[in-house]
């Protein structure tokens, strides 16, 4: 008979292998579609947004990675939005502004408003682009040159109302940014195969860019958001804009280098996922959009109860025989030396479970086969980063995401506030 | 315009007709569902045909032991008949290893029948037929210390499932510490209560007074409810006649 945290486990199993399957069978049906090298026939005026707030060891990096871009200088302009910053950004900005006169660049300072995140020094810099198109340009980002032409040549449609660039981690050093590394890749390739049904839900402050009239016209950016670039994304689908995503331009970015930054990252970002799905219920279920209505947006929403339910059904199972054992050994005196030194190894091939066994060999193959096509089309190399983080993300990541969700649901039954940093 | 403070949602103009055209991709889903549905039945069918496998294995195996368990029966008969104490200690041999065969299977068919899903009766019918082999096998070794004074002693151990009774568990694990400790010394005996309607496991209970469980029963000796190592050792190693070093010393005429 099986006991409750096990059928919790099928149900888990059975839900995620459905939505793995539907993303195959879109990766089947349409495959990867192929980026054609567009070349650019207009060249158009662009603004670079970048903001920043405290960013003194990687402002000067990022304001440069904008200034090599291969683009006619008349023809671009960076926008530097000082969000009050308390250390030398000002004069790092100030003092590349000078030795770079023949580049339109531009600061602006802002006085900081306590507790509200990017979105208001991104509206406040929104007020001074002269661009057509305008690009989220994060500091802890950065890009090659031909990065720009390359994705600007992707607007070919009006509707086309943001262009995404494949958002790498930028030289991965410690473990938790190997295994990122890995995870991006993998998003990456998701949300390509979401873009290819309009479903991507999220724009990403690397590099990514925008049609600044269309933006304008959403009302800009939401302040009380925590997530203000999924936020807009939302909208972006709720008014029926298409979102490209590429895999062949390539944006990087730092990501947290330990655990406890990773939390805090993730915590935002699912907890900016919970709220705005929420906050945009109405697109839930709602067939005027199609798959990001029907499809995505349950995904989003049910993948957070499955990771939930997953940590705790597999921590009941992993924790439960030591704890029985601990509890039992007292009865025995502790004597774990007759215990261990007299065991008896009987093994038959009757014993293994084979259902759970095929189960799992299923949903190993498919995320295999998902991954070597990830890395296949992001043109990385599949062991790059060492077979160790590629092991961990395959089998142990899942936990981090359902330990961080579990947080969230905690944050929010103490009713704390969602602060951005 | 922004305003740079505060975000109003606008709606743009524009016609919803030149925008982009939302697809919903029914048949996508629904053949996502049939591969999802079929993986999962493919998995439960394989289950259900590895069960039906285990069930053979385990007839088989009872076969085994029906027939390890008359050898060791004539062997006994054989010694009752011409009583000679060289023999004695093969048969013991011979019987001790039946019984550890015997208590492999029993084990596999009890996490075997937990799993069941078709054949319920199947394993009802399994684990009647080795509860009655574990009586038999007790009976035998009865006789055989008797016959032959064998140093070791019988154990009842009348259980159930752990959501009947739920220290049988840690029963268990108390039980199976103690076999691993006093190895040939000490024979164990259990008996599964659980749904099974046999009548001589009736008899057995009614001879012992077996009222709840776990109930361990140490030649003369009932244990009712869980029973820790401290209280059972002493028992054990004061029914041996040359105790294990691990025994704790008994005072003379102890009265346990």
């Amino acid at each position: 008979m099986a006991t409750v945290p096990a059928s919790f486990i099928w149900v888990i199993y059975v839900i995620s292998l459905y939505f793995v399957i539907f993303w195959f069978l879109v990766l089947m049906e349409q495959g990867i579609t192929k980026e054609k090298k567009i070349k650019l026939k207009k060249i158009p005026y662009v603004s670079i947004l970048i903001p920043v707030w405290n960013e003194e060891k990687i402002v000067a990096k990022t304001v440069n990675s904008a200034i090599k871009l291969d683009y006619p200088r008349d023809k671009y302009e960076i926008i530097v939005v000082n969000d009050g910053s308390t250390d030398r950004t000002k004069e790092i900005v100030e003092d590349l502004i000078k030795k770079n006169k023949k580049i339109n660049i531009k600061l602006l300072n802002k006085v900081r408003v306590k507790g509200k995140g990017k979105a208001a020094p991104m509206n406040y810099g929104m007020k001074f682009v002269k661009g057509e198109y305008v690009v989220c340009f994060d500091a802890d980002s950065s890009v090659a040159p031909p990065t720009l032409k390359q994705l600007l040549a992707h607007f070919t449609d009006k509707n086309v109302a943001a262009v995404l660039p494949c958002m790498k981690v930028r030289k991965p050093k410690t473990f938790m940014q190997k295994v990122q590394f890995a995870e991006y890749l993998l998003n990456m390739f998701y949300k390509k195969l979401m873009g290819q049904v309009d479903c991507v839900h999220v724009v990403p402050g690397a590099f990514s860019i925008y049609r600044t009239n269309v933006i304008k016209k959403l009302g800009g950016f939401d302040e009380t958001n925590i997530v203000e670039d999924m936020e807009m994304t939302y909208r972006l689908q709720k008014y029926h804009y298409k979102v490209v995503q590429l895999l062949d331009v390539d944006a990087y970015t730092a990501v947290p280098k330990d655990l406890k930054g990773y939390y805090r990252q993730r915590n935002r970002w699912l907890k900016g996922t919970l709220l705005t799905t929420i906050q945009h219920k109405s697109m839930l279920f709602n067939k005027e959009y199609g798959d990001f209505g029907m499809f995505m947006l349950p995904m989003v929403l049910i993948s957070g109860v499955l990771a939930v339910t997953m940590v705790l059904a597999t921590g009941y199972y992993a924790f439960k025989p030591y704890v029985n054992f601990i509890y039992d050994s007292y009865f025995i005196g502790f004597d774990f030396w007759t215990l261990f030194s007299k065991i008896k190894i009987d093994l038959s091939l009757w014993d293994i479970n084979f259902m759970s066994l095929i189960s799992i060999l299923i949903m190993l193959g498919l995320s295999l086969y998902i991954i070597k096509r990830s890395y296949a089309q992001t043109n990385e190399k599949i062991l790059k980063q060492g077979f160790i983080s590629l092991a961990f993300f395959l089998f142990i990541y899942f936990f981090l995401i359902g330990i961080t969700w579990l947080g969230v649901g905690w944050d929010l039954l103490r009713g704390e506030k969602t602060r951005w940093r | 315009m922004l305003d740079g403070t505060s975000y109003e949602e606008r709606k743009p103009d524009g016609d919803r007709k030149t925008m982009l055209q939302r697809k919903i991709s029914k048949e996508k889903y629904v053949i996502a569902a049939i591969i999802t549905a079929a993986i999962f039945f493919m998995g439960f069918f394989l289950g259900l045909v590895v069960e039906n496998k285990r069930v053979d294995v385990m007839s088989d195996l009872y076969q085994e032991h029906t027939v390890a368990f008359s050898s060791s029966q004539m062997q006994y008969e054989y010694l009752s008949e011409f009583t000679s104490n060289e023999t004695c200690n093969s048969v013991f041999d011979t019987y001790y290893r039946s019984l550890e065969d015997l208590d492999k299977t029993q084990r596999r068919l009890e996490s075997f029948s937990k799993n069941e899903k078709i054949n319920h009766k199947q394993f009802d019918l399994l684990k009647r037929e080795y509860l009655l082999s574990e009586i038999k096998f007790w009976l035998l070794a009865k006789k055989i210390k008797d016959q032959c004074n064998s140093d070791m002693v019988p154990l009842l151990n009348f259980h159930s499932d752990p959501k009947i009774c739920p220290d049988c568990d840690e029963q268990s694990f108390v039980l199976n510490y103690l076999k691993k400790k006093f190895g040939q010394k000490l024979l164990i005996f259990s008996f599964n209560l659980k749904d099974i309607n046999e009548p001589m496991v009736n008899v057995l209970k009614m001879s012992y007074n077996v009222t709840s469980l776990p109930t361990l029963i140490v030649e003369d000796l009932k244990f009712e409810g869980f029973t820790a190592r401290d209280e059972l050792e002493p028992a054990i190693c004061a029914r041996l006649t040359d105790p294990l070093e691990g025994c704790p010393e008994l005072a003379e005429n102890g009265s346990i």
